[in-house]
């Protein structure tokens, strides 16, 4: 029902994000994976008719979004990565205002206020000033005031940044719960890869404004379907270990871990046994080693050479 | 601490837009003052010479016809007529205005355009055409010569019509028209009572007084004056200006954690304070000094002088520093950045204003001037001129005591309001 | 759009520090401006080393025959301390047969006055030469001539149209402070999100514009407003009775003031160069405009063209004229005219400014 037709938005002489094209069913729950700096929020801007794009087109209903706004703006609600509300009004009067500013009124605006203020559980605080809330309650009355007007479409700009894991699952769960059983078309953006694992049918994933890959999660994770990835717990780093390591013929990447070496390595061969003949010849005692299935974080870094959180 | 402040200047260097802002606008307000005002000295006032109507009443020569037969009918002998009839044309007002009116000297000023009618001079007032309408009425002289000669109870009245009161070629008709009466008052009352033995001699243009200040030094020029003014408004706008940063700090959450390291809740007040006073030094020091190399403001004055200037200026930014962590304090306190933004600038505005850094306010009322003796900038901008008025510093001190004070109590105000406990 | 009017007010009336603050400083503010009203005269202190407490009181009974000026008796330490305190710009010495002007500063109303104290003494001079050399004793000064000044509109002495065109001036220009810094909110709105929030919503931008700034243009006719009931009021200063020319002055400037804020807010991108920018803007605008001194003084062909631009000139001009003159809306068509399209032209690039900003801002 939405897509992007190489979208790109350039500032200046910077590419924030260059011809991409990704596309939204309904129903669908998709996760935007990158960095900082990726270009997701530039991206998720565009699509959600706030920001000009420089070329390229959006589409929803295949007819183009930017040329008649209204149209999509009317089902779509979107969570910025801020917190993006009026802080000395309390919950209830913020919800109040973007509620009538999307139409809504009346009786009806109350009850959906109600129902909103007990999904995202601050019934008991409505009436205190947002500016008093702790970070994870700023959070949900974000993502709350988004809500109001059931959007048939939700973008999400990585609306757990900085808050405590029981808020983070709470978020987590309330969206999930919003796809799943509501049928809410989600977009979420984030760079914890964790999240979109979690809770994403498709992935894109995004770094220097292009889409370096996409798919569902098993497709992406099947780009690594060669590939295994080892850890290997060390009692001290040895920089002669990891050059050795990396010349392995079977071994395509190695990077340093807090006590010691993540490798990814074609599968097969006798690699446990290299491995273990170069720590004696090093004489870098090993104090563990663990295989791994691969995660998205691996993905990425299979295609870029960083991790996510560089 | 040191990093502290080296922290809030480097951020202010960093942000040049900002940092020229604060330090050159003063600037531009001192060069518009300079264009307006710099030539509005004692002596010398310059203004285009504007039109004025004149409606005449009837001739001369049908006045003194009149005259001839008021003569006659008081029962005057008929061979003293003539001779008080010439004595009548020497003296009419009318000829004696109008020609005055058409004086070289006067014209530099105001440019007469006859009018016929009273009725077409009043429509190019309307219009603007002419500044004003002078009208000498029909029977003018008569009355005039009435009064003097048979010292009738009559007065000759010359009406003048104007748009506004308050327009300064107003008071340039009216003074050449005034100075006109009393002269002839003068005159004509003298001639009365010498019974015409006096010679009539104009007054003279002597002066018979002079202009002296308090000390050796020239009085203070009206572009001094709104230097040091604005100079103490904009040092004073420096305040807001920083605590406003402080906020945006404290959003960054800059300030919590600072407050997490070990350093002390003063030390914060204290860069707060010491990078106000600097920032407001060097605004003071570079207003005074351009100004001065642009339009020579303080040129001429000794050495002596300009380390006087600079202590008061250092006196000047310490209080302004003080301001600042109050500003800072409550900032913090009321967490909203509304209250330095709008209650600083607001409250700096008003300071100014009673201060006197707009227009001399003990024109208004002199309790106003005492008030604003009292404000920080009010109190400085009267040392700032004692200085310049050649004052010595022993009798400069006094303010400059008043205004250590108020730094003193506003530190300790502002350490009592800042937020013991870490906000965020 | 009333949504977004509504809560403007509701988030004014949240910020019970920012309300006080305004309220309070607007009514300290016109109590000041009350105090400037108050006096009607110059007056000027006098002293005198020589002559006897008798002579002195002739020479003042002698200066106050006119009444353009108030001379008071004093002496030489009191006006000497009030010179240096600056509490007062100049005073006369009285003697025999000479003054001395004691000047701490200039002043524009000097020379007038020192004009009119030379004009007595020489008159008195020459009184006293005929009266000496004729031997007759004093001479009656008759009153022969006189000159009657009138307004085309009915106004008292030039003194109270200065200081009326003071209280109207600084009244706006106070305004244009309070309307300008509430405005700030709209950068901070860019910055906090909230306005990204907006545009993303069904609300159209006009919508969105036109609430804003409506809230704005209401605040600052209300601060006028109440700044000119206290001063009828509470304060006594008569403003006629032409509600309808001076509401209409009233909007227009303050749609002028509110496109300039849009202006300014497209060109500065912080709250904090705002905070610098905005008494830049004010206060030169004021000066350029004759909110602190009569136009006439200004003979710079430069400034007196900027002077044609600055919106405050046209309030002041237009105000003066409803007050003042009488004059009707439609005499009143250059000011209000003059308002108008400057608030249009401010408004047009001030908005296409904002947009240009927020093409480059993502959430
Ligand atoms: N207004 C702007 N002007 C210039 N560059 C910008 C602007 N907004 C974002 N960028 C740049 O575009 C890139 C993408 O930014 P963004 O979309 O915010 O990344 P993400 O949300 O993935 O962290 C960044 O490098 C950022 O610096
Ligand atoms: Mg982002």
């Amino acid at each position: 029902m939405l897509e992007t037709k190489d979208l790109t938005k350039r500032f200046k002489s910077k590419t924030a994000v260059n011809q991409v094209n990704l596309y939204l069913e309904k129903g669908e729950s998709v996760g935007l994976l990158g960095p900082n700096g990726a270009g997701k929020s530039t991206t998720i801007s565009m699509v959600a008719t706030l920001l000009p794009p420089t070329s390229g087109k959006v589409r929803f209903n295949n007819t183009d979004a930017w040329k008649n706004p209204q149209a999509l703006r009317q089902v779509l609600g979107v969570v910025p990565q801020e917190i993006a509300l009026y802080e000395e009004l309390s919950a209830y009067e913020n919800m109040k205002f973007f509620g009538k500013v999307y139409g809504l009124k009346g009786k009806l605006l109350e009850k959906r206020i109600e129902e909103v203020l007990d999904l995202i559980g601050l019934t008991e605080r409505k009436k205190d000033a947002v500016r008093t809330y702790s970070g994870g309650m700023k959070r949900r009355i974000n993502i709350g005031v988004t809500l109001l007007h059931e959007p048939e479409i939700l973008i999400m700009d990585e609306p757990t940044v900085g808050i405590d894991p029981q808020s983070r699952n709470y978020i987590l769960d309330m969206i999930r719960e919003l796809n799943r059983s509501r049928g809410i078309t989600v977009l979420y953006t984030s760079h914890y890869m964790e999240e979109v694992e979690k809770l994403c049918d498709r992935v894109y994933i995004m770094d220097h404004g292009e889409i370096i890959a996409s798919g569902t999660n098993d497709e992406l994770k099947s780009i690594l379907s060669n590939e295994e990835t080892i850890h290997i717990t060390v009692q001290t780093h040895s920089l002669s270990f990891e050059e050795k390591l990396s010349q392995l013929p079977a071994v395509t990447q190695v990077s340093e871990e807090e006590q010691g070496y993540k490798v990814i390595a074609s599968k097969g061969e006798n690699l446990l046994e290299d491995i273990f003949e170069l720590s004696r010849q090093t004489q870098t005692k090993i104090t563990g080693v663990s295989l791994q299935t691969p995660s998205l974080e691996d993905v990425f870094l299979h295609l870029t050479g960083r991790t996510l959180r560089d | 601490m040191f990093s502290l402040i080296k922290k809030d200047t480097l951020i202010l260097t960093r942000s040049r837009s900002d940092l020229t802002e604060l330090l050159l606008m003063p600037f531009i307000l001192i060069a518009i003052l300079g264009l307006a005002l710099g030539n509005l000295t004692l002596s010398e006032f310059t203004i285009n010479a504007f039109p004025v109507a004149l409606v005449q009443g009837q001739s001369i020569d049908r006045e003194l016809e009149d005259w001839e037969e008021v003569l006659e009918n008081r029962g005057v002998p008929d061979d003293t007529i003539p001779l008080l009839t010439s004595q009548a044309e020497a003296m009419a007002p009318g000829i004696q205005l109008s020609t005055l009116l058409n004086d070289d000297e006067v014209a530099e000023w105001i440019q007469v355009v006859e009018y016929a009618s009273n009725e077409d001079a009043l429509e190019a007032l309307d219009e603007g055409e002419v500044a004003g309408v002078i009208t000498i009425p029909d029977g003018f002289n008569a009355s005039v010569w009435n009064a003097v000669m048979f010292d009738e109870d009559e007065t000759g009245v010359i009406s003048l019509e104007v748009q506004n009161f308050d327009n300064v070629t107003t008071d340039i008709i009216r003074s050449v028209l005034s100075t006109y009466a009393n002269q002839f008052n003068l005159e004509a009352s003298i001639a009365v009572a010498t019974e015409g033995g006096a010679e009539a001699s104009g007054l003279s243009d002597d002066n018979y007084g002079e202009i002296t200040t308090l000390t050796a030094a020239d009085p203070i020029s009206s572009f001094q004056y709104y230097t040091i003014g604005m100079g103490v408004m904009f040092a004073l706008h420096t305040a807001p200006a920083l605590a406003s940063r402080a906020f945006k700090e404290k959003k960054q959450h800059v300030f919590g954690r600072l407050m997490i390291s070990r350093m002390s809740p003063l030390t914060f007040l204290g860069s707060k304070m010491i990078s106000g006073t600097i920032i407001t030094f060097l605004q003071l020091g570079i207003l005074f000094g351009l100004s001065t190399l642009i339009f020579g403001t303080l040129r001429g004055y000794p050495l002596r002088f300009w380390i006087d200037l600079g202590m008061l200026s250092l006196a000047f930014s310490l209080v302004v520093g003080a301001i600042t962590s109050l500003l800072t304090s409550i900032t913090l306190y009321s967490n909203s950045d509304a209250s330095s933004g709008f209650f600083g600038g607001i409250l700096v505005t008003l300071f100014a204003f009673v201060g006197g850094s707009f227009t001399p306010v003990e024109q208004f009322s002199e309790a106003l001037r005492s008030i604003g003796n009292w404000t920080p900038n009010g109190a400085m901008m009267t040392a700032y001129l004692q200085l310049m008025q050649g004052f010595n510093m022993s009798e400069i001190s006094p303010l400059v005591t008043r205004v250590a004070g108020m730094t003193a109590v506003l530190l300790v105000i502002s350490v009592g309001l800042f937020p013991k406990r870490r906000l965020d | 759009m009333w949504t977004v009017f509504k809560l403007q007010w509701i988030r004014l009336f949240k910020q019970p520090t920012l309300l006080i603050t305004f309220l309070g400083m607007t009514l300290v503010f016109v109590y000041f401006l009350a105090g400037a009203q108050g006096e009607q005269t110059i007056t000027i202190p006098t002293f005198s080393e020589t002559l006897s407490q008798e002579e002195q009181s002739d020479w003042l009974d002698r200066l106050n025959e006119e009444e353009t000026f108030e001379f008071i008796e004093s002496d030489y330490e009191t006006v000497y301390e009030d010179i240096r305190m600056n509490e007062r710009a100049f005073a006369l010495g009285l003697e025999e047969d000479r003054y001395q002007f004691l000047i701490g500063r200039e002043d524009m109303e000097i020379s007038t006055l020192i004009q009119y104290v030379n004009q007595i003494y020489s008159e008195e001079q020459r009184l006293e030469q005929v009266s000496e050399s004729f031997g007759i004793g004093e001479i009656n000064v008759g009153s022969y001539i006189l000159v009657e000044t009138t307004g085309r509109t009915e106004a008292a002495s030039s003194n109270e149209i200065y200081r009326m065109a003071v209280v109207v001036g600084m009244s706006l220009y106070f305004s244009v402070y309070s309307i300008l810094y509430l405005m700030t909110n709209l950068v901070e709105e860019k910055q906090t999100g909230t306005w990204q929030r907006l545009i993303f919503s069904p609300l159209t931008k006009t919508r969105l514009y036109a609430g804003q700034l409506l809230h704005y243009m209401l605040v600052g006719v209300l601060q006028i407003t109440l700044a000119l009931l206290i001063l009828r009021y509470l304060v006594g200063i008569e403003f006629g009775t032409n509600y309808l020319e001076i509401g209409v002055i009233i909007i227009c400037f303050v749609f002028a003031i509110v496109s300039l804020g849009m202006l300014l807010m497209g060109l500065v991108g912080s709250p904090q160069q705002l905070q610098v920018v905005i008494p830049i803007v004010a206060t030169s605008m004021a000066m350029l405009g004759g909110a602190f001194w009569p136009l006439e003084v200004v003979s710079n062909r430069i400034l007196l063209f900027l002077a044609e631009l600055m919106p405050i000139k046209y309030g002041i001009q237009g105000m003066m004229g409803a007050v003042l003159q009488d004059r009707t809306l439609s005499q009143l068509l250059e000011p209000i005219g003059a308002l108008i399209l400057t608030g249009i032209i401010l408004m047009g690039v001030g908005i296409n400014l904002m947009e240009r900003v927020s093409e480059n801002q993502s959430i």
